[in-house]
């Protein structure tokens, strides 16, 4: 089976930094895959290469068997490879509605968008379209209700779900999501581990960057372990995290080995 | 009333000049772009038309080999300057204008050099003029809606986000600078077709000042910022006539003031002032207007006066 999302050696080189030094993994159809490793370890700039937010220096990306190593982020975006950041990215001064329905605009962002402000009259339908799509992701996101409210004024960890909604609204095949419980409480990280669960009972595909082992173990169910821009251990959450490459790399060596000979 | 249209007739003209112009600066400064190139593009406009009409053109065909020769020239000169940002765009835009400045006083036959084009056929009515603002009006007024209005606001807050949403960020910046400079372009050949001259000073700095004026005064957040903008570049001289040799400090004074205490220009101000008179209308009591980010978003008024603050973001 053509695996959803295939990525083949891919190296991601600044000069003589290896960010990303030669990863190949596979993503199927909703699967919800884990990748961890510590700080610097390259997983923000896979996820960014999976984007193509940034160049690959050699290797290749492919979705769905088409290869999209060239083509542009917007354009991949357009393809249905969604991403959230790492930091909150939303409008402030707009509404939750408006915001989330940036999402679902997706599809009219590429050179539809001339005829979109050109004849007015003929997006009526897709406005109706789009809010119906949006306020679909706002409720998935359990954020009825608050659909007017400017996001500015919200809470932080409801701006994040605010982000996922918009994501969501696009209707992507994959979702990439770059450390979206940073910063969170347990409660408001649950709640995110939940929205993600149901994402995947409706088919979602979805790469979770993350920190948070708990989380990972929580709602992954294939984790892939980064470090130096290398791909070290892949597998099951509960065996990955008891690899001892694995623990080495988050907690260092043994302490007899950290002795000078 | 009709003498009074009469005598005021030629601003009326220039208004609708004005205006176009004005949506020209707006429309890049709304989209994040920080650009000069509409008064360059007024320039170029302005000698087409002087030379077409001269050559016997009609106005309409003179007027759409405008429209589509500076959308060509806005867009392929946007292809290199597209990748530039903030003041550096602004800096390359600017020389832009004064090399054009440089050409038309040194163009020879084609642009009259130093004394300019005297003397064009004056084939534009008021009526005629005031239809293409209205068009003008309603091109730019159409980028402020629905999902093209969502990708602009976007695109002008966070680049990288509006890529990862799907939006073409470099299409959409070399787009609008060819609308920018259309509208210029239009606006230079009306102020030529009306006016019947055109010179080398006729586009220089001032007008930059001008246009830019006109733009941030008026609210860069809208088309009825920049509408408002240009009534009041255009009608202020003449409605503070009573002011004598005080004008020209009251004038400054007052586009100082709203810089410096209104983002949003004359719109924002108005904005402010029916969402206090809708409040008190609605509670019966007088209106305080409430900080802008408790205000839940339904109401456009305050979601609208909220959103657009480039002002002083332009240049970043």
């Amino acid at each position: 089976m053509t695996p959803l999302l295939d990525v083949v050696d891919a190296k991601v080189h600044f000069g003589g930094v290896h960010a990303v030094d030669g990863v190949s993994v596979q993503l199927q159809d909703g699967a919800l895959h884990g990748l961890v490793g510590p700080n610097g370890s390259g997983k923000s700039t896979l996820l960014a290469a999976l984007s193509r937010m940034i160049d690959l220096t050699d290797g290749r990306l492919s979705f769905k068997g088409h290869d999209y190593q060239r083509d542009s982020a917007p354009a991949v975006a357009r393809m249905g490879i969604g991403r959230t950041f790492q930091a909150v990215r939303v409008l402030p001064s707009r509404s939750v509605l408006e915001n989330v329905m940036l999402g679902a605009d997706a599809g009219t962002f590429g050179p539809a968008i001339v005829r979109n402000w050109l004849l007015p009259w003929r997006t009526r339908r897709h406005e109706r379209q789009c809010r119906e799509m949006a306020m679909a992701a706002i409720e998935r996101l359990d954020l009825a209700g608050m659909e007017n409210h400017l996001v500015g004024t919200l809470s932080y960890g409801t701006q994040r779900r605010v982000e996922i909604a918009r994501a969501v609204a696009a209707q992507p095949a994959v979702l990439l999501f770059d450390e979206p419980t940073a910063g969170m409480n347990r409660a408001e990280r649950d709640e995110v581990a939940e929205v993600m669960r149901t994402l995947q009972a409706g088919g979602l595909a979805q790469v979770l960057v993350e920190h948070d082992m708990q989380m990972i173990t929580d709602v992954c169910d294939h984790v892939w372990v980064m470090n130096f821009g290398k791909l070290i251990a892949e597998g099951k959450p509960e065996v990955v995290v008891s690899d001892p490459m694995v623990q080495e790399a988050y907690l260092g060596k043994r302490g007899e080995e950290d002795v000078n000979p | 009333m009709n003498i009074w249209y009469e005598a005021h007739a030629t601003l009326f003209q220039t208004t609708a000049i004005y205006v176009l112009l004005a949506l020209s600066f707006q429309v890049v400064l709304k989209s994040g772009i920080f650009s000069f190139a509409s008064v360059g593009a007024f320039g170029i406009g302005a000698y087409t038309a002087a030379n077409l009409a001269t050559r016997g053109v009609p106005v309409v065909v003179t007027l759409l080999i405008v429209v589509v020769a500076m959308t060509a020239v806005g867009y392929l000169l946007a292809i290199p300057l597209m990748h530039l940002r903030g003041l550096y765009l602004g800096m390359v835009t600017f020389a832009i204008d004064e090399i054009l400045v440089v050409v038309a006083t040194n163009g020879g036959k084609v642009t009259g050099g130093a004394v300019g084009l005297f003397g064009v056929p004056l084939e534009i009515t008021t009526l005629g003029l005031g239809l293409v603002a209205v068009i003008g009006v309603l091109l730019v007024s159409q980028l402020e809606r629905h999902s093209v209005g969502r990708a602009i606001e976007v695109l002008r807050g966070d680049e990288q986000l509006a890529r990862s949403l799907g939006v073409e960020v470099g299409n959409y910046r070399k787009l609008i600078f060819a609308l920018s400079a259309a509208l210029g372009g239009v606006a230079g050949a009306l102020n030529t077709l009306n006016f019947s001259t055109v010179t080398p000073g006729s586009f220089g700095f001032t007008l930059i000042v001008a246009g830019l004026t006109m733009a941030i005064v008026g609210g860069i957040g809208s088309w009825l910022g920049a509408l408002l903008g240009a009534i009041f570049v255009a009608w202020f001289p003449t409605v503070s006539s009573s002011l004598g040799g005080y004008r020209s400090i009251v004038y400054g004074v007052l586009v100082i003031l709203v810089v410096a205490y209104e983002p949003d220009g004359l719109l924002g101000i108005i904005r402010w002032l029916v969402r206090g008179v809708r409040g008190r209308l609605a509670r019966g009591r007088p209106a305080v207007p409430a900080p802008a980010g408790a205000v839940p978003a339904g109401d456009s008024l305050a979601s609208a006066a909220e959103l657009g603050r480039p002002g002083h973001d332009a240049a970043s």
